[in-house]
């Protein structure tokens, strides 16, 4: 399967020496299991949250803070998304 | 010392006594009607042909006495609410008082996925798409568990008239802060009910999740009110650079809406809501989408400041289809995106599909468009003449319309729909009688010459009980007019209990149709056979699937016989030749009721 993406890590473990490699990722359809979307979505709900919070209570936030709020949740969303798409096309 | 006329007395004694004493005399006459109705003498067409006439007259006394007092210069609150009670009790109450025991298989059924709960802390892995959102079961469990019930049968009965006045609040709220006149707002809760022949308030999750509807665009509605801004032009110029403003991106910043409330209470409302979209999330699959469309016309029409609640509850509902209801869509995924776009073939399992049968469904078929058709006609008349602040009920009257474009929901995606708009079309059907003057988004029809007759009291209170009591009369014969093979009778509960006491884990109870009180007990132990082909029923497949499949235990009954006759088209008699068939291959009858025979299989000859 092709990797997404490798990140640098020991390359064998201290306990039993053996070889470990830099693959953290080892296929797309990874993303398509349950604690991705969880994260996702948790992070999503408690950003909608905040900002839900900031406008009812009219706190005074800058225009960049706002607009920073609003494109983490829309790329957030968006993300979730695409998560559930890629788990119907890996699953269904 | 003045004296007062007598006429001015007697004026006086009525106006302050006479709707109450309509209402007192309206449930005496329910009282008498329920008396009266013999279960056991149902025909074809359902409850109304064994109503008694003191139910019509009562339901005239009511609708009379509710007439006089929204006709009055300032109607009752109080004497409003107690007589809209009284029609609920009439349309909704009249079957549980009539028939032995509660209709509908579903509703059975889904005392069996709330038992299977009870019993095991747990849903049953694929068993059955409702139980892939199974938090209105859940809540029933611990309702059940928390009364020291055994099972949920004792909700079962009188579930659609509990639930259909518990959505009277939420329907008060959204009639009071819609921008339909005070008037307008009455009339329209009571032909929400004198329209609603949709059958979706027995015990079920929808019904639950109608109350969520119901209650999240009342909170919303009651804390956003439009920006004030300088009354609009009439010219069509006008109309749409307000409509292009909908559009807008100040839209979504929440420029457009102003609130009354203190910003705790706002926050507080909000967090509720926000409960309130999970619940819905995880026990219906429809109505968080039909939520997300009402509240996108909210936005829209300046009632929601922001769109993060909308965010939410499709996060909610997504999330949940994607992660909670996996059991569902893993192999089924055809099922949800298989009719998107499918406009016609979604209206046509819906309408067209339905009118078959014998004379007697057809008709009852036939009144049921026809009082849609009404609904929507009086409607689209109510939103010509008025005159509001916002358009919010003409766009959340036709949002639901949306879900058309997405799903035919098994053939019932239309009656969600007009389900869904039902709250707003009411008001709008209602504000054709008694439209809002004044608000800074003019009426069409500002100088009708009928506003001035309908102003004329007398007229009024005739015109209110012309439609409340059409649409109700109309309405008591469609909405029990499955009640001939939906209702049952005790000897059906018992053949069903002593058909399940007879098999053992793995055999089958077997039906011709599904129209008995079953599914309530055994969950995933006992199978359930159908033997009937809905898309082309006839006699001789059923004989020979039913004979092919061989179940343990058959229960026959005059339901079944009554869909057969007057659904399926079989022949009159036909459960006799049936029965006749079966004993002829080694089924043996075991007990036998009025309405129902319970057959075991033996050897065949």
């Amino acid at each position: 399967m092709p990797a997404v993406f490798g990140v640098a890590v020991a390359t064998s473990s201290h306990e039993t020496g053996e070889t470990v490699t830099s693959v953290l990722v080892a296929a797309a359809s990874v993303f398509a299991l349950p604690p991705t979307s969880v994260a996702v979505l948790t992070a999503s709900v408690v950003l909608l949250a905040l900002r839900i919070w900031s406008h009812t209570m009219a706190l005074p936030l800058t225009r960049l803070v706002s607009m920073t709020l609003d494109a983490s949740i829309g790329i957030l969303v968006l993300l979730f998304f695409a998560l559930v798409v890629l788990r119907f096309v890996t699953f269904a | 010392m003045s004296v007062v006329p007598r006429r001015a007395v007697v004026a006086k004694v009525l106006d302050s006594t006479g709707s109450l004493v309509l209402a007192v005399l309206g449930v005496a006459l329910w009282v008498i009607a329920v008396r009266q109705a013999h279960f056991a003498r149902m025909g074809p067409l359902g409850l109304v042909s064994i109503l008694h006439w003191a139910y019509f007259a009562g339901l005239g006394v009511v609708v009379v006495g509710f007439s006089l007092e929204v006709s009055r210069a300032t109607p009752r609150f109080a004497r409003v609410i107690a007589l809209i009670v009284v029609l609920v009790l009439f349309l909704f109450g009249t079957a549980p008082a009539v028939e032995p025991v509660a209709a509908l298989t579903d509703s059975w059924l889904h005392a069996g996925f709330t038992q299977y709960i009870v019993q095991h802390g747990h849903t049953l892995a694929n068993f059955d798409a409702r139980f892939s959102w199974p938090g209105g079961f859940s809540l029933a469990a611990l309702v059940v568990a928390f009364t020291g019930q055994s099972n949920a049968l004792a909700l079962l009965r009188w579930f659609p008239l509990a639930i259909e006045l518990i959505y009277l609040a939420p329907l008060l709220v959204i009639a009071r802060f819609s921008g339909a006149s005070v008037r307008a707002g009455y009339v329209g809760v009571a032909l929400f009910y004198a329209t609603n022949w949709i059958y979706q308030d027995y015990f079920s999750p929808q019904a639950l999740n109608y109350l969520f509807f119901l209650v999240v665009i009342a909170a919303v509605i009651a804390c956003w009110q439009p920006r004030a801004h300088a009354v609009g032009q009439r010219g069509l110029r006008s109309r749409w650079r307000s409509t292009r403003r909908a559009l807008a991106w100040s839209r979504l910043e929440g420029d457009d809406t102003v609130t009354s409330w203190p910003q705790p209470r706002v926050l507080a409302i909000m967090v509720l809501i926000g409960v309130i979209l999970m619940a819905s999330a995880v026990s219906h699959q429809l109505t968080p989408y039909a939520l997300i469309l009402a509240l996108v016309a909210a936005l829209l029409t300046r009632r929601l400041a922001r769109p993060e609640l909308i965010v939410l509850t499709g996060l909610f509902a997504v999330g949940w289809l994607s992660l909670g209801a996996a059991n569902y869509w893993v192999g089924h995924l055809n099922d949800i995106f298989g009719s998107v776009g499918q406009i016609g073939g979604t209206i046509g399992a819906n309408v067209a599909d339905r009118v078959v049968g014998s004379a007697s469904h057809r008709l009852v078929v036939n009144v049921r468009i026809a009082i849609t058709a009404a609904l929507y006609g009086l409607a689209a008349l109510g939103a010509l003449r008025r005159a509001s602040d916002s358009r919010f009920i003409e766009v959340a009257a036709l949002a639901p319309f949306t879900l058309l474009a997405l799903q035919t929901y098994g053939g019932e995606g239309l009656l969600r729909v007009v389900f869904f708009g039902l709250p707003f079309t009411a008001l709008l059907a209602a504000s054709a009688l008694f439209p809002q003057r004044t608000g800074t988004v003019p009426a069409w029809l500002a100088h009708d010459r009928v506003v001035h007759r309908v102003r004329a009291s007398l007229v009024s209170v005739v015109l209110v009980v012309l439609v409340v009591a059409g649409f109700a009369l109309a309405t008591t014969v469609v909405r029990g007019g499955n009640d001939a093979y939906q209702a049952y009778s005790l000897g059906d509960v018992r053949a069903v209990d002593l058909a399940y006491s007879l098999v053992q884990a793995g055999q089958s109870i077997g039906m011709v149709a599904p129209y008995l009180p079953v599914g309530q007990r055994d969950l995933g132990k006992v199978r359930l056979f159908i033997a009937a082909n809905f898309g082309a029923p006839s006699v001789k497949y059923d004989e020979s699937n039913m004979l092919k499949r061989r179940p343990e235990v058959i229960v026959l009954s005059r339901s079944q016989e009554v869909w057969g006759e007057i659904v399926a088209g079989y022949p009159k008699g036909w459960m006799a030749t049936y029965r006749a068939t079966l004993l002829r291959h080694g089924y043996r009858i075991i007990a036998a009721w009025p309405s129902a025979s319970v057959l075991k299989a033996g050897e065949p000859a």
